[in-house]
């Protein structure tokens, strides 16, 4: 366990920007409601699932609610808890991947029909194309080609918004700033990932491809739950709180008052986001929280519990990369929809009840990471 | 003149493509081929491969994703939207699923563990074979020597299948038949009642499906296309089935494995 006791802060202290945090995130969110249902920023439902009752009236709710702790976080971060050594990082990555969340929600709403060549007419272009340049400029970019037409063969949706490959990448670029930063800035004792019972292992660089792997996957885990209102927001509250009290404990003064102006702005997010929601978190609070969790947790050296501190997100993922697999290695459906909690909803659960159960779910085994890093 | 029958477990398989049920709604499993779409790598209920299980499932989703109450659905409208969402089976796939239930009856396993694949080339064809084998499991898989003998009418017992095969050269397509019940006299065979998956051109867009026929025995010597078949009350060349079998290599076969 790392333990620098560098800038400790009074709890009760760090719990004051939680409770400003819900403040400053309560008192400005009509202007964003407003905002974003006057510029009418509506994805709709889930097209498999728009017939669903309960979801019917989905279709009117904005997308971009996520922009209340965003911009709450960063705002009260910027102006209060700046530190060169611990703030700037977690900050910058979390505005990184917001904006790409952020491009994405936009281009969902408003972007035209994007289209994907096929690797085919790609190397047709290279042999036929007129300008030597734009041939030129095929070869170049030959691998960026094949590459997405992977992932469009993995499932990537070729209609509107940014598509994944297109998100890996950025993503990537967010993981590897965390990564130069934890494997430079912080120094040696960061080269280790810290397990329960004293266990450290030394991986040297080697830490540099693993972090930026949990940070592109919180990131994405984070908006796959991001499905139903409340469920991502809940859930969130009860991983950043105990993100707030292990930085605590671990000595990360900086960091666990971020993690609770996180707190603070997500309860005002979760308030309004409760069904029936007045908006939906969109990829723009999804994609940057989901970095932010990632980015903090490592920076407090609490790697070898990420798994339960963020559970219930990596489950969702993971059913979703069973899904595919299941389709492609299998030729079946694993289950009825994914994420899981779609399945859920497909058996016939209410939303509401998916809901709480998940958030009770999250929550035990968040206890139960807290309890496995405090050992 | 004694009758044998296949199995009730396979004669349940049959029941569930030929009397499919959602609620009380009744219809047939359409056919369905993926050679016209040339679908790859999806779920195998896309590519007409799938169990009644798989078939049920599918429905769910799509009456989900457009809105459609099944409850509302009379055996028309419920073909009418399968055909229409491309859900369907294939001949070597129902076929492998009958089969499959025969082989479990007799308390040998899955078809796959009997099944050699020769058309999946290297490894990785090899693993695709037994990771996805009904998928991969054509007419040519079931005609492979390893996998079926030829055999005279006179040896012919409820579980063989017909297959019509080198189609490709003469423009027609490989099919296969599953004989289920079969008329002895004399302890020799005089009736082959066969079902298969297939889309006459009679058919018209919405009645195709599952269908059942019947090959009365004329001659134990003669090969099976100059038998007499009957299916749709048709016969000669009003027949499509017989027509097929003319157009093609038509061979009775049995699954050693199976006997």
């Amino acid at each position: 366990m790392i333990s620098i006791l560098q800038g400790t802060a009074d709890f009760a202290y760090i719990l004051g920007f939680a409770l400003f945090s819900c403040f400053v995130a309560f008192l400005w969110s009509p202007l964003l409601i407003k905002t974003l249902y006057k510029l009418n920023i509506i994805k709709g439902s889930k097209r498999e699932l728009s017939n669903i009752d309960s979801r019917k009236n989905k279709g009117e709710t904005p997308v971009m609610g996520g922009l209340l702790i965003i911009i709450t976080v960063a705002f009260i971060t910027f102006f209060f808890n700046w530190s060169r050594s611990f703030t700037w990082v977690p900050i910058g990555v979390m505005l990184l991947s917001a904006l790409l969340g952020g491009v994405d929600d936009l281009l969902s709403v408003f972007g035209g029909e994007r289209r994907s060549r096929k690797l085919s007419q790609v190397l047709n272009l290279i042999r036929v194309h007129r300008e030597l340049k734009m041939r030129i400029w095929y070869i170049i970019t030959l691998p960026w080609s094949v590459f997405r037409r992977i992932s469009v063969w993995v499932g990537s949706r070729t209609n509107k918004g940014v598509h994944v490959h297109e998100k890996l990448l950025l993503q990537f670029i967010a993981g590897s700033i965390t990564a130069w930063w934890i494997y430079e800035k912080l120094g040696p004792a960061w080269h280790y990932i810290y397990l329960p019972y004293g266990i450290d292992i030394f991986i040297g660089w080697f830490i540099i491809p693993i972090i930026i792997f949990i940070v592109m996957f919180t990131a994405n885990a984070v908006n796959i739950a991001d499905g139903m209102d409340g469920l991502a927001g809940g859930m969130l509250i009860s991983s950043f709180s105990a993100l707030t009290l292990l930085s605590w404990i671990n000595g990360f003064g900086e960091i666990a008052i971020l993690n609770a102006t996180t707190v603070g702005a997500l309860v005002a997010y979760t308030y309004f986001n409760i069904k029936p929601a007045r908006f939906m978190m969109g990829d723009v609070g999804s994609l940057g929280l989901g970095a932010l969790f990632a980015v903090n947790t490592l920076a407090i050296g609490e790697i070898g519990s990420i798994f339960f501190l963020g559970f219930l997100f990596y489950v969702e993922a993971i059913t979703v990369l069973i899904q595919i697999a299941g389709r492609y290695i299998l030729g079946r459906r694993i289950f009825k929809m994914a994420p899981i909690h779609h399945h859920f909803e497909i058996l016939g659960w209410s939303e509401e009840k998916t809901i709480m159960r998940f958030w009770m779910i999250h929550f035990i085994f968040v206890i139960f990471g807290v309890w496995l890093a405090l050992h | 003149m004694n009758t044998k029958i296949i199995s009730d477990r396979t004669l349940e398989m049959i029941d569930q493509y030929k009397n499919f049920h959602i609620g009380n709604t009744v219809c047939s499993i359409p056919y369905f081929n993926n050679k016209h779409y040339g679908r790859r790598a999806g779920l195998r209920v896309e590519i007409g491969k799938g169990s009644p299980k798989d078939i049920f499932e599918e429905i769910k989703n799509k009456a989900l994703e457009q809105g459609v109450d099944m409850k509302s659905f009379d055996s028309e409208s419920l073909k009418r939207f399968l055909v229409d969402n491309d859900i369907g089976i294939d001949c070597s796939a129902f076929v492998y699923y009958l089969l499959n239930e025969e082989s479990l009856s007799k308390k040998k396993g899955g078809l796959d563990r009997h099944l050699h694949f020769p058309f999946s080339k290297g490894i990785i064809g090899k693993i695709k074979s037994k990771i996805r084998p009904v998928e991969n499991t054509d007419v040519k898989t079931f005609a492979y020597d390893k996998n079926s003998k030829v055999i005279p009418i006179k040896n012919a017992q409820v579980g063989d299948i017909i297959t019509m095969t080198n189609g490709l050269n003469n423009g027609n397509r490989d099919h296969i038949l599953f004989i289920y019940q079969i008329e002895y006299q004399n302890f020799l065979p005089i009736v082959l009642h066969y079902i298969h998956a297939t889309a006459w051109p009679t058919d018209g867009e919405y009645g195709h499906g599952i269908h059942e026929g019947r090959i009365d025995i004329l001659s134990l010597e003669r090969p099976l296309v100059e038998q007499r078949w009957i299916e749709n009350d048709k016969t000669g060349e009003e027949n499509y089935t017989f027509v097929n079998a003319k157009k093609n290599q038509t061979k009775l076969r049995t699954l050693p494995f199976l006997c």
